[in-house]
């Protein structure tokens, strides 16, 4: 392990610590994340990811409720985990974010794509929280004492970090719970809500209008910049652009250069594109009245089943619960669980 | 929209700015109480270290009622000056405090724990940690001729924690810290918070080149630390952040502060902010990020931020109005929460926290300079207005942007916590740096979509569709053409 990172060991005292030093924050500490991100690219492909953050059609309960209570069970996820502190409170809410997935019915593919993203999350927080987080690197100046350190950078990197631990990884992947319970209820919100109808969920809450507005706008245009996106790529490439280098050469960094140029190009003539279609919604809006009452009437209302009005109900009380949790811990030890 | 009501406008960022510099500074460093001394600097920090869910203790503040199976770590730390000599050190750490209330406990249940850095004649340097039980003294024997006795003594009148350490014949030079756990009782009825003082006393045993032998020095250490019902101090402020946030949306629209807003500016902002999700969530996070970071110092210095940025910077240039940012992060910020990081009302503070600085500058570069927001007037050779305007949007964005996601919401939100050291040097700086370089450049980009667009010449730009569509004559829109063919 010493020698892995400590390549340099022929060098001088101050010298190799330098050099140690650099090697690792430009090459070691990256590596990590890279590899990750590598394969997760690798297995799951651009497709699988635009499948993950798509909606996905299916008949299923899930997908027949009102987008508010979706909305709101999402958002109790996403608060509880973040006031919660003991580590069987948070595995609740990810039990809870992963179960209400299962009456959605969702693909194989989407369930296959969802646990790697999850666990891709649950390594790099680790990782990043093995070295970054004070409370567990400061293994030679500071707090972490009779850790179980793995290895004690140079003294030229000190200023940033100390050394590496395991209980900090532990920490990492613990807290990384709250990210991917959050991001996991996340998906489950966008794969069975329609985009269109997801403008009701913020209506319901009173959002102002122009808000409303801008969001059905955003969320209605995204399929649209991709569309774009993919035919001026395509046509760059009928160009003969090369939009990611293919080998590794000695003139990388030129690929790279053009790479980023490659991209710039391919972002602009959609942003005009965009932009135009973009000026023509908003004269279709103002012809059509937007703006002009402050009363507004709806083409298509959708309205509250009982079953909607049941769940929000739970949801409410689970987002009391969580709130009545940080208060009365303090006498009924049973809820410091949710503290 | 009027004066009166701009006013107003004006007011509501400012109290929004106020809000999160007040949220930033509820979460202070940890800051010992420090003891200068002619052999050296003893610092004295209570409670130290972490809490369960990772956030910093604030020094001198303990709550009631503290489980025994945390406790608080008191922490007396010596760092022992280059010209001294010290052969002993002793400890006696108080572990009850004296107060009115008998309220803080010494914990059995935890061990004594620390550290000796020495650094020996010969420049041999190294460090011995140590661990002592509470009820029976212990020794621990180093390699070095090291002897560290630590025990906890508890009588009716006196309860602390003793220290002994010593390296044999050899000084002692470098750092020597000892931690020990306390915990607290309930708060009885009647009290809200109560002050309890600790006292702690060090014997240093060091050589004393004017009479040329050892001698010792008995130093007083003294701290006051206030215990407190526990505030719910996380939950608070959650809650502020998200009624406080919402309420400026909300007050912003009674306001008439999206009145001042075309329903043009709205489809712009919605559709460059949805451009900005797909950027990063979408293609990014899955193809840009994982490329591009990976060059050295590409990551630092955000240069996959460059199509955010220029996007932010494209924005603010079409509408080029106050809080044309901010909007555009706020908007990003939902559509991002909607399809990655979760519904989350706590994180409505975010986009504020990184757009109100940027929006502000503009207002005031306006308000003082009266010079029109993102000009082509030149500054100096090469450098116009726009470009400085361009640096400095993407300047405050990237700086309170990283501040507050390190900071404020990582720790908040997710316990995450960061090195100081990492999240300024390594993070904050370059990265506000990168995010204002890729701000300056984005403005002559912005003026070429501008154009391209042409929602100045709104008006005339319909007319001449609808001629040349009557008149079934192809139209040219006048300079576009030459400058990018590509697009047309």
């Amino acid at each position: 392990m010493e020698f892995t990172i400590h390549p340099f060991i022929t060098l001088p005292g101050e010298l190799k610590s330098i050099v140690a030093g650099v090697f690792l924050l430009l090459i070691v500490l990256p590596l990590v994340p890279g590899t990750v991100s590598y394969l997760l690219f690798k297995i799951l492909g651009i497709s699988g990811f635009r499948r993950l953050f798509s909606y996905e059609a299916r008949d299923s309960p899930i997908h027949r409720l009102h987008p508010l209570t979706k909305l709101l069970t999402s958002s109790a996820i996403g608060v509880g985990v973040a006031l919660t502190d003991s580590f069987l409170g948070l595995l609740i809410f990810l039990l809870l974010s992963l179960i209400i997935r299962i009456p959605a019915n969702p693909s194989e593919r989407k369930v296959r794509g969802l646990a790697i993203l999850l666990i891709s999350n649950v390594l790099l927080i680790g990782r990043s929280q093995s070295f970054l987080n004070p409370a567990f690197s400061r293994v030679v100046t500071g707090t972490a004492r009779g850790l179980t350190v793995v290895y004690i950078f140079p003294k030229s990197l000190r200023w940033m970090t100390e050394g590496i631990t395991v209980e900090g990884f532990v920490y990492g992947a613990i807290q990384s719970i709250r990210v991917i319970s959050a991001l996991s209820a996340a998906l489950r919100f966008i794969s069975t809500t329609h985009p269109s109808e997801i403008v009701y969920g913020f209506k319901t809450l009173k959002f102002p209008i122009e808000v409303t507005f801008m969001i059905a706008v955003a969320i209605k245009s995204i399929p649209s910049i991709l569309e774009k996106t993919s035919v001026v790529i395509s046509a760059e490439r009928a160009r003969a652009m090369e939009i990611v280098p293919r080998s590794i050469s000695r003139n990388i960094f030129k690929k790279i250069a053009a790479t980023f140029k490659a991209l710039v190009d391919a972002l602009l003539p959609v942003i005009i594109e965009t932009l135009r279609e973009a000026r023509q919604m908003a004269l279709a809006a103002t012809i059509k009245g937007f703006r002009a009452y402050k009363q507004r009437t709806y083409y298509k209302e959708i309205e509250m089943s009982k079953t909607d009005i049941i769940l929000t109900l739970a949801v409410l009380a689970l987002f009391a619960f969580i709130i009545a949790a940080q208060f009365l811990a303090y006498k009924y030890p049973f809820l410091s669980l949710f503290q | 929209m009027g004066r009166r009501t701009r006013g107003n406008v004006y007011r509501v960022i400012l109290l929004s700015m106020v809000f999160l510099l007040a949220f930033s500074l509820i979460f202070p460093a940890q800051a010992a109480t420090e003891y200068k001394t002619d052999l050296g600097t003893f610092y004295y920090s209570l409670p130290y270290g972490v809490g369960r869910g990772g956030a910093t203790y604030k020094d001198g503040l303990m709550y009631d009622n503290r489980d025994p199976r945390y406790g608080y770590n008191v922490m007396i730390k010596f760092d022992i000056a280059e010209d001294a000599k010290i052969y002993k050190i002793i400890f006696y750490g108080d572990a009850q405090g004296v107060s009115e209330i008998n309220i803080v406990k010494p914990n059995t249940n935890k061990k004594i724990t620390g550290t000796v850095y020495y650094k020996l004649s010969g420049g041999y340097t190294g460090s011995k940690q140590f661990e002592g039980s509470r009820t029976t003294a212990s020794e621990v024997k180093a390699a070095l001729p090291t002897t560290m006795v630590s025990e906890f003594k508890h009588n009716d009148n006196d309860t602390y924690a003793k220290v002994e350490i010593s390296l044999g014949n050899s000084t002692i030079n470098g750092t020597v810290e000892f931690t020990f756990n306390v915990y607290t009782g309930p708060l009885p009825e009647g009290y809200k918070e109560v002050d309890v003082t600790f006292y702690t006393y060090v014997i240093v045993y060091y050589y004393d080149p004017v009479v040329d032998q050892v001698v010792s020095k008995a130093y007083e250490l003294k701290k006051v630390v206030t215990v407190s019902k526990p505030p719910m101090l996380r939950f608070i402020l959650a809650a502020s952040i998200a009624i406080v946030s919402m309420g400026i949306v909300y007050a912003l629209s009674v306001l008439g502060f999206f009145e001042s807003f075309t329903t043009v500016d709205l489809v712009t902002i919605a559709v460059l902010a949805a451009f900005q999700a797909v950027r990063v969530q979408i293609i990014g996070r899955q193809l840009v990020f994982p490329l591009l970071d990976r060059v050295p110092g590409a990551y630092n210095f955000a240069v996959a931020d460059f199509p955010f940025i220029m996007l932010l910077i494209i924005a603010a240039y079409i509408v080029k109005k106050p809080g044309s940012v901010t909007l555009t992060l706020f908007l990003y910020n939902i559509i991002s929460e909607i399809g990655r990081y979760g519904i989350n009302p706590l994180r409505r503070a975010y986009p504020f926290a990184q757009g109100v600085v940027p929006d502000l500058y503009l207002l005031l570069r306006y308000k003082l300079t009266s010079v029109e927001l993102f000009a082509d007037k030149p500054l100096i050779k090469g450098i116009t207005v726009g470009h400085v305007d361009g640096f400095f949007v993407g300047f405050f964005r990237g700086l309170f942007m990283q501040l507050s996601l390190y900071l404020v919401f990582y720790p908040v939100l997710f316990r995450l916590q960061y090195d100081l050291g990492y999240v300024l040097i390594r993070i904050t700086i370059p990265r506000a740096i990168g995010n204002g370089i890729e701000g300056a450049i984005s403005v002559p980009i912005a003026k070429k979509v501008e154009e391209a667009i042409q929602y100045r010449d709104f008006k005339p730009f319909v007319f001449i569709i609808f001629a040349s569509r009557v008149s079934n004559t192809p139209f040219v829109i006048k300079g576009v053409t030459r400058k990018l063919p590509v697009i047309l």
